[in-house]
């Protein structure tokens, strides 16, 4: 094999293993979220696909399942939802950048801290990006159980940005740290010759090849 | 060969009536000028409305877009597909908007209505918070009546082809397709084997752990097998020309008219308007 | 004409261990009818993938050695031009099709969507591949919602829809029940007529042997037997790596308990009947209903699967 790989292929490449891992993705994405409902875990857990292909194929491969996402919930469930597309998009690029930088990379106990630091980063992406459309597409409102919270913190006197702000930091580190330890342990379930090199490289415990 | 016979298949309404369809695609047939237009057509429309409703100061306009497209959805004889969603995710969304911004918006000065209520002595609306709300509130019902539109009255088919031949990838036409027929199946694999848990007694009331447990049980066997199947998928794509360069056609004809043309043009000279309305609004 | 040569042939998978296949020397004739069997693993898969340049254009590993279609060096073409001279039909039925079509008609054009034919031509070799496969009807059907038997002959007619000359059948029964692998067996059985060279793997062939022109044995990734049916089944010690049809094992039990002493093997069950007749005919009237058991025995083997799973879940309690 080529030494030194270019640009292109350690951000993962759109190959057609990449395009069909696309939309096994989104419904990854879709029905996680339709079963932790049913099973009543009070998180989302609805980014573990986009999480999952960053892993696998790359962030950009991965920023397009985060966007197809949320298209499609837009096409099945509310248009409301297309919106934050961008989010999804937005947490593609960075779960898929600190796979290349090698993060899921797990040889010892101590690594999986590095998991749960993806996940806080994953997190921080998420609410950062999320809040100016929360706050100038909604009015800081998305009639979700959140939305108590936002109540709360005007009533109590706040502006609305610091108000939404409060009402996502205490659900969201929880939500994408799982999201990215669930991630994590699918992708490495998946038998190695099935991975696309983007995953065999992001997983690989092997030390660093010439 | 009886090509004459096979030449007098239509292979359109084949498509658009197939009944037993799994997509979850809220697709209603239909033959009104709604359902004729191009598909990128309504999608720039909509888009444009869109961005006219958000452009647009107060909540007056919003509402006067929304009932203008509420009557274009009911002529098409869609009305009902639409209100179910626009009701069932406009409803919490406005209850929280007018109760909450209505009594607490940042800039709420003018009392609208006061209720004189026990422990806090009085709890007010005010014109501020509610016209905000309002504002907010039919901005997304534009957003949603016009997407809907638009969706409802579009076979997927027709509007990935509508799209292919506007310049799209075929791969991105290829995951939005695959995508949608996708999540049913999935989730009813999912649904199946939840109810067998269930049935050998899993407890959806039992503590967190092993809840999540539950969850990755279900989950795991489910994608693997998903995620090894890709390859098949892959190296059958490859032999049917996915990724090959050059020249595609399309199974079914989507005309572009004059009309879509007018249409479009028309839809990108009111975002221009309503936006340079508003700048030179800004300046003066 | 689409003649397939093998010219010293080896190949090793990135992540595999050893070589896959191993100095494969091969030519096979256009319009010829080649069986493949062997133990599981022993590289049949392999072999097939190198046909219509799956291998070296989709696996990573190391090839040496030269594959040609119709004097065409594989490596040297992509997996889309092969295409349009080898069809691959996969063992399992739904993971083959795109997944991203509402209705058959869709799932068989997408294929020459990709070609850039023209619309009626598109319509027209749609549906005549349909026909050909026997499930017209199934038009306007979803493709998710097909049993495994019609859902592996749209993926035929898909292939064939895209007019290729070679067919490379990689298991294509084995993932289907009685009917619909029956039904499959017939439509392949068939297409040596319509000019087709087919190469089918299975690891029982049984229902295909009679048609076969000749038939290969991998074995550890070489070509171990290479033969008619006759000849490789005849070969002492290939029961050991094959199934040999009960057909075969009654000739040549026949043969040895010297009841029959002339022609070749009997390949079906038909033919094992004709060999059996004068036997029964020549024993005493009590006789004749002990043996009957045999022929029924014969057919039934023939056509059921030992055990079939078809999309089975289960999930142990308290995991």
């Amino acid at each position: 094999m080529a030494t030194g790989s270019s640009t292109r292929e350690r951000m993962g490449e759109f190959t057609t293993l990449a395009w069909v891992l696309i939309p096994v993705a989104v419904g990854i994405n879709v029905v996680g979220g339709t079963v932790t409902n049913l099973l009543r875990i009070p998180i989302y857990l609805d980014v573990v696909g986009t999480i999952l292909l960053a892993l696998l194929a790359g962030p950009l491969v991965a920023a397009v399942g985060g966007i197809l996402t949320n298209l499609i919930l837009g096409v099945t469930r509310s248009p409301t939802i297309i919106p934050f597309a961008v989010v999804n998009a937005a947490i593609a690029l960075v779960a898929g950048y600190f796979a290349m930088r090698g993060w899921f990379r797990i040889r010892e106990g101590s690594d999986y801290l590095k998991l749960a630091g993806v996940g806080v980063i994953v997190a921080l992406t998420s609410i950062v990006v999320s809040l100016p459309i929360v706050v100038t597409l909604f009015g800081g409102l998305t009639g979700t159980a959140p939305d108590i919270v936002v109540g709360v913190f005007l009533a109590a006197g706040f502006d609305l940005v610091p108000a939404v702000l409060a009402s996502q930091l205490v659900i969201e580190p929880i939500d994408k740290i799982a999201s990215v330890v669930i991630a994590y342990f699918i992708a490495k379930s998946v038998p190695e010759r099935y991975r696309p090199s983007f995953g065999q490289r992001a997983l690989s415990t092997r030390s660093r090849e010439k | 060969m009886s090509a004459d016979r096979s030449t007098e298949i239509d292979v359109e309404a084949l498509i658009e009536n197939a009944d037993g369809s799994e997509s979850v695609f809220e697709y209603r047939p239909g033959s009104t000028p709604l359902h004729r237009l191009n598909p990128v057509t309504k999608l720039v429309v909509s888009v444009a409305l869109v961005l006219i409703a958000f452009t647009l100061p107060d909540f007056w306009g919003p509402l006067a877009l929304s009932v203008a497209l509420l009557a274009l959805v009911a002529l098409a004889g869609v009305a009902k597909p639409v209100l179910t969603i626009v009701l069932a995710v406009g409803t919490p969304l406005a209850l929280s908007l007018v109760i909450i911004q209505g009594l607490f918006y940042p800039e709420n000065q003018t009392v609208l209505v006061a209720f004189g209520v026990p422990v806090i002595d009085q709890l007010a609306f005010y014109v501020e918070g509610v016209e905000f709300a309002l504002l907010i509130l039919f901005r997304l019902t534009v957003l949603m009546i016009a997407l809907l539109g638009t969706i409802v009255t579009t076979h997927p088919k027709k509007l990935t082809i509508a799209l292919m031949e506007k310049g799209v990838s075929n791969k991105i036409a290829y995951v939005f397709m695959a995508a949608l027929q996708f999540i049913p199946q999935m989730q009813s694999r999912a649904r199946a084997i939840l109810d067998a848990q269930q049935a050998r007694g899993l407890d959806t009331t039992a503590n967190l752990r092993s809840r999540l447990r539950s969850y990755v049980a279900l989950m795991a066997p489910l994608l693997i097998g998903t995620l090894i199947a890709t390859e098949t998928r892959a190296l059958a794509l490859e032999s049917r020309g996915f990724t090959r360069k050059g020249e595609r056609t399309y199974l079914l004809d989507v005309p572009d008219t004059r009309l879509d043309r007018t249409l479009r043009w028309l839809a990108v000279l009111a975002v221009v308007a309503v936006v340079g309305w508003r700048l030179w609004g800004v300046v003066a | 004409m689409t003649r397939i040569s093998f010219e010293n042939v080896s190949w090793e998978y990135r992540t595999g261990e050893g070589l896959a296949i191993s100095n494969v020397d091969l030519d096979i004739e256009s319009g010829s009818f080649i069986g493949i069997t062997g133990p599981s693993d022993a590289g049949k898969s392999t072999f097939c993938r190198l046909v219509p340049g799956y291998i070296p254009h989709y696996f990573d590993g190391d090839l040496e050695g030269s594959v040609r279609v119709g004097g065409r060096e594989v490596s040297e073409a992509s997996i889309g031009e092969l295409a349009e001279r080898v069809g691959m039909l996969f063992e399992n039925p739904f993971d083959q099709l795109t997944g991203a079509s509402t209705t058959v008609i869709e799932e068989v054009a997408f294929g020459l969507e990709n070609l850039g034919l023209e619309r009626e031509t598109i319509v027209e070799r749609s549906v005549e591949s349909l026909r050909r496969v026997g499930i017209e009807e199934l038009i306007d059907r979803n493709p998710q919602r097909l049993s495994g038997g019609q859902s592996q002959r749209v993926a035929l007619a898909s292939v064939l829809a895209m007019a290729p000359d070679v067919l490379v059948l990689d298991e294509p029964t084995s993932q289907l029940d009685p009917h619909g692998a029956e039904a499959v067996f017939e439509i392949v059985a068939g297409m040596k007529d319509q000019g087709y060279t087919v190469i089918v793997v299975s690891q029982r062939l049984d229902r295909l042997t009679p048609h076969l022109d000749r038939l290969l044995v991998i074995d550890e990734g070489e070509i171990a037997h290479d033969g008619t049916p006759q000849e490789v089944f005849t070969t002492p010690g290939v029961e050991e790596v094959v199934d040999v049809p009960q057909s075969v094992r009654i000739g040549r039990r026949l043969r040895e308990e010297e009841y029959v002493d002339s022609g070749g093997i009997p390949l079906t069950v038909g033919a094992a009947i004709e060999e059996l007749r004068p036997q029964i005919e020549s024993a005493a009237d009590g006789g004749s209903a002990a043996t009957a058991d045999p022929v029924a025995e014969v057919e039934r083997s023939a056509n059921d699967p030992r055990v079939a799973f078809e999309n089975v879940h289960h999930v142990y309690e308290g995991v």
